[in-house]
């Protein structure tokens, strides 16, 4: 019984698990991190000469990683409907990274702030489908969401605080390496529930 | 009051099959899955997945869809109606063997 569950959660949670596919932007977001200390060569807060062809970078990536899943281990439609599959795969990639600009000026914008709302809604998102999926690597990562996003409420300062400048930067790399890592044990999680194209438990029955 | 051996008498063997179980049962989670996600999955070989395949869409709890996609075949599969039916029918009916097992009501 529990095997056929496993190959049921396998294919419900196939389109999620592609964890591959969240890498460039991870990457992208580290690479952009350094713009938060000010102007350098990636031009600085605002400027996109940079950050949109790398973003456009990311998300050719995303869809080359796709074609990579789709001929390695296959297709699946899921049951939901197709304007939120399509909602869901590009809001997750897409919307993300502009999580990171919203930040930056929010907390231009309002440097009173003791605590980051965006850095808050994403530790709850992670937090939410790392109980839901049981991915405990969400729930770490949504936990370091929150911490980051009340440090500056801990250290008795704002999100715009000079002392606490940096704020964007260590965002920003907290936010990256974790759609890295998360993306990475997803894809490991994936490898682990499906089997070699070699014959597995089930080969020889009729 | 249906007993363990009305139980046992109405598993459908075509469905009970582990291989055809396991097909069913990766169906049952997703509206399609083309064929090679379905040996990833199963672990099956081309030629037996083709065969338990082929039994299943006869029997009418399958639909398959092939096609050519670029010079290759590629065949999309989902369950039938009468497919999403009898999946759920058969695991009310190993719940049900579970409990006669167990002793429980």
């Amino acid at each position: 019984m529990q095997e056929y569950e496993r190959l049921r959660t396998a294919a419900r949670q196939y389109p999620n698990l592609q964890g591959l596919r969240m890498i460039p932007f991870g990457v992208f977001i580290l690479a952009i991190a350094p713009r938060d200390l000010g102007s350098n060569w990636l031009g600085g807060p605002g400027d996109c000469t940079f950050t949109l062809p790398m973003l456009l970078a990311a998300g050719g990536l995303w869809f080359l990683i796709g074609r990579y899943y789709k001929n390695t281990f296959g297709k699946v439609t899921p049951q939901t409907s197709p304007g939120r599959q399509v909602l869901e795969s590009t809001g997750l990639g897409v919307g993300l990274v502009a999580v990171i600009v919203i930040e930056n000026l929010w907390y231009r914008a309002w440097p009173g702030l003791p605590v980051s709302p965006i850095g808050l809604a994403l530790a709850g998102l992670y937090l939410f489908l790392g109980v839901r999926d049981r991915r405990w690597y969400y729930t770490v990562f949504g936990g370091a969401m929150g911490i980051i996003s009340l440090l500056p409420l801990f250290l008795g300062t704002t999100v715009g605080d000079p002392i606490f400048g940096t704020f964007g930067l260590v965002f920003s790399l907290v936010y990256g390496v974790g759609l890295v890592l998360t993306g990475l044990l997803d894809h490991f999680r994936l490898v682990r529930m499906l089997r070699p194209l070699d014959g597995g438990s089930y080969a020889g029955s009729e | 009051m249906p007993g363990l051996s009305d139980d046992l008498a109405g598993i459908d063997r075509l469905v009970h099959e582990p291989a055809r179980l396991a097909i069913l049962s990766a169906l049952s989670a997703v509206k399609s899955a083309d064929f090679l996600f379905l040996q990833r999955i199963t672990g099956l070989t081309q030629g037996n997945l083709s065969s338990h395949l082929t039994k299943l869409e006869e029997a009418g709890l399958i639909w398959m869809d092939k096609r050519i996609l670029n010079k290759r075949p590629h065949t999309d599969v989902g369950l039938s109606e009468a497919g999403r039916e009898a999946i759920e029918r058969h695991w009310v009916q190993l719940e049900n063997l579970r409990r006669h097992a167990r002793g429980t009501p």
